[in-house]
């Protein structure tokens, strides 16, 4: 991998790559907290915040690590990762309330 | 400290160096306009002599509110909102929450602003974006609480923007702390006969170092604020509510209960107040009411922390019958972690949660984070000497934002006092701060040297500051005696700290060389 | 928060900042005095007696108090810092 390439690539980790993962991660954090997969309820529901209070941190740990890990393949397959779980996690909400809605209107 | 291998230092420092100086005058102002803004209840006391020290929950307020809901459409009634205003007076924003065409989720409703006898002062009718706006006495700490929030952009870009300046600010925190390898060893170091970098190096380490602890709460709780509601809510709605940003709202900030429309006589106001003080020593700093007028109405009062704690009190009341129910968390309905944590970002991003020795702290703090911006800014252009004459703009623009900023929000107070008795606070103050701006600005084209701007903008800072004090007492403020006698000595302690400051500010500029150290021609590399 | 265990906590911690700042080094050798300073081991050991008092806050579960003493000893340390550097300045 020449040198250009891979400066590009951690820019592109570093910046747009550790916003997209933060906030994906934000959206599907509330799914897998404990809890948090049981919807709502009196007790899961502050833990709703716990992601939205956290990521700022989440993206500060993203983006350092983009920049200091030496080894480039290991920052995207943590950063690809986290984006996937978090984000199947999030399509399977989604699909599953769209069932649950088409089923209640039939 | 943390030794990092040599390219990742210099990338580091890269890192550090380039987020600073891309926002870092932006950083600038966030950072003093919110360490004036931890004063911005004391300011506003102070600015518009206000004497009265009973909270308007500890007046009797129950016949001012009945009236004003028999006077409001029944659809308002779902939410009711009372705090202070002005003088200690009442404010109650009677409102329901309705999705906009554009899916926002608001608050629509009637703003009563209430005057010392209860009776309706102004009704403004809207949104609560588009109701609450600076009043006239209020506008000094408004317009300082704005520029803080958003810097007068308007919502939602505002917030992204103070927000993406704390996330700059974290990294700069972060960065700062990897790079420098001897903390601790330079932690009481401050050459003052070395060269210009050296010199403004140790500034800026020393400063950073004391304040990191803070400048990382700071940064990360202020991009949390900023970023809340215009990023976080919505996506968390999509996520967890499928999209009901409403049901998100209910689920942290409701309370659960069974619905019970029926129509019922609310509950004495005046006594649920009194209870609520009894139960916490501390008067509310707000009250909400939900389905006023219903059976299943409810009251909570939201009162400062006990002694000890930084999460506020929070009480809840049957409101038809106004019985004391429960203390609930701030929160969310259960105490939690996940609540909690909410609940202590705004304590610690304010410092209000221990009275004046917290704030006074938060201030110090602030400053010592001012000082640290700038003199970083300082420093990237210090080690840049060689390219100088391409970088004049950037350290006069960087002395006009450093030095002016304060300069133009002395302006503003100080026409802030000359328009409240006229009414025109609310154009003036702003105008004033653009104006004084201006003249800063101005100089920064025509100043002989960056180091004269400096010493000018330090000197006009000092007079007006301290010109402050009679000024107020020339526009009909309250004098010594009868603010210490109303029991707000607080006002005549800003006056005392605004002369001694503007004073120690024009002797300084006075004493301050008009000409820099010679430098030398080639930047010291950084060590 | 009583407000006397974060007085008194601030209290105890500026003293001994006050002398760590005297006995720093690198800051005698900076100003030319010829004092060497304190060794390491008892700048370790004045390190962990500043702490001290912030951690009885922390035990204690004041957190007010915590928070006043962290930012209280930011503060004087930054404030010796710059008292003690003025000196240096006056004798060059």
């Amino acid at each position: 991998m020449s040198q250009s390439w891979r400066k590009w690539t951690r820019i592109l980790l570093a910046g747009p790559g550790a916003v997209l993962v933060a906030l994906v991660v934000m959206a599907g954090m509330p799914l897998w907290l404990p809890g948090g997969a049981a919807g709502v309820d009196n007790l899961v529901l502050p833990l709703v915040l716990v992601p939205l209070v956290l990521v700022p941190l989440i993206w500060a740990a993203l983006f350092f690590h983009a920049c200091l890990d030496r080894r480039l393949s290991r920052v995207a397959a943590i950063a690809a990762t986290l984006f996937l779980f978090h984000a199947g996690l999030v399509a399977h909400k989604l699909l599953v309330q769209r069932s649950a809605f088409e089923e209640h209107r039939s | 400290m943390i030794h990092l291998k040599k390219d990742e230092t210099k990338l580091m420092v890269a890192v550090h160096g380039w987020s600073g100086i891309v926002l870092g005058l932006l950083l600038y102002a966030v950072i003093f306009t919110g360490m004036a803004a931890v004063f911005a209840e004391e300011i506003g006391i102070w600015s518009a002599g206000h004497v009265e020290t009973r909270s308007a929950f500890e007046r009797p307020m129950d016949g001012s509110i009945r009236r004003l809901a028999a006077q409001t459409p029944a659809k308002y009634h779902e939410g009711v909102d009372l705090f202070e205003i002005g003088d200690h007076n009442l404010g109650a924003f009677f409102h329901r929450h309705e999705t906009d065409p554009d899916g926002t989720l608001v608050s629509r409703g009637i703003y009563y602003q209430l005057d010392r006898k209860g009776d309706v002062a102004k009704a403004l009718h809207g949104t609560g974006e588009e109701v609450f706006g600076p009043r006239n006495d209020d506008a000094l700490s408004s317009f300082l609480v704005d520029t803080h929030v958003r810097l007068h952009v308007p919502n939602p870009w505002g917030l992204l923007l103070t927000g993406i300046v704390g996330l700059v600010m974290l990294v700069a925190a972060i960065s700062g702390l990897l790079i420098h390898r001897h903390l601790f060893k330079d932690i009481f170091t401050l050459r003052r006969s070395a060269s210009p970098v050296l010199v403004d190096r140790d500034r800026h380490s020393v400063a950073g170092t004391w304040s990191l602890p803070f400048a990382f709460i700071l940064a990360f709780t202020g991009s949390f604020f900023s970023f809340f509601g215009t990023i976080g809510v919505p996506i968390v709605a999509m996520a967890a509510f499928g999209g009901d940003v409403q049901a998100l709202n209910d689920a942290v900030f409701g309370n659960p209960g069974r619905p019970d429309p029926r129509p019922a006589t609310m509950g004495n106001m005046d006594r649920i107040a009194a209870d609520a003080i009894r139960r916490t020593g501390e008067v509310p700093t707000f009250i909400t009411i939900e389905n006023f007028g219903r059976a299943d109405a409810k009251v909570t009062s939201f009162h400062p922390p006990k002694a000890g704690d930084i999460e506020p009190v929070t009480l809840l009341y049957d409101g038809a019958q106004a019985k004391f129910l429960h203390t609930k968390p701030s929160i969310g309905t259960q105490p939690s972690a996940g609540g909690t944590l909410a609940a202590i970002m705004a304590p610690m991003h304010f410092g209000n949660f221990a009275g004046m020795l917290s704030k006074a702290v938060w201030f110090a703090l602030g400053f010592a984070m001012c000082y640290v911006t700038f003199t970083g800014l300082r420093l990237w252009l210090a080690r840049r000497r060689e390219d100088m004459r391409s970088l004049e703009w950037l350290d006069r623009t960087v002395m006009v934002v450093g030095f002016g900023l304060p300069f133009a929000l002395v302006c503003s107070a100080a026409a802030f006092l000359i328009a409240m008795p006229l009414g025109s606070a609310t154009y003036w103050t702003p105008a004033a701060f653009l104006i004084a701006s201006g003249v800063a600005i101005l100089g920064g084209t025509t100043a002989p040297s960056v180091a004269a701007l400096g010493r000018a903008l330090q000197f006009a800072t000092g007079l007006v500051l301290a010109g402050l004090v009679p000024l107020r007492w020339i526009s009909g403020g309250p004098g010594w005696g009868r603010a210490i006698e109303a029991g707000q000595p607080i006002i005549a302690a800003l006056d005392l700290a605004f002369l001694l400051a503007g004073i120690w500010m024009v002797w300084r500029a006075a004493a301050l060389p008009a000409r820099r150290l010679p430098f030398p021609a080639r930047p010291v590399p950084a060590e | 928060m009583t407000m006397l265990l974060v007085l008194v906590a601030t209290a105890i911690s500026a003293l001994i900042l006050h002398a760590l700042c005297l006995g720093d080094p690198k800051r005698n050798r900076a100003a030319g005095m010829r004092e060497a300073g304190q060794t390491k081991r008892q700048r370790q050991v004045l390190t962990a007696a500043i702490c001290l008092p912030g951690l009885i806050c922390a035990l204690t579960g004041d957190a007010a108090a915590f928070l006043i003493w962290l930012g209280g000893c930011g503060v004087i340390g930054w404030s010796l810092a710059i008292w003690f550097s003025r000196g240096a300045q006056e004798r060059d």
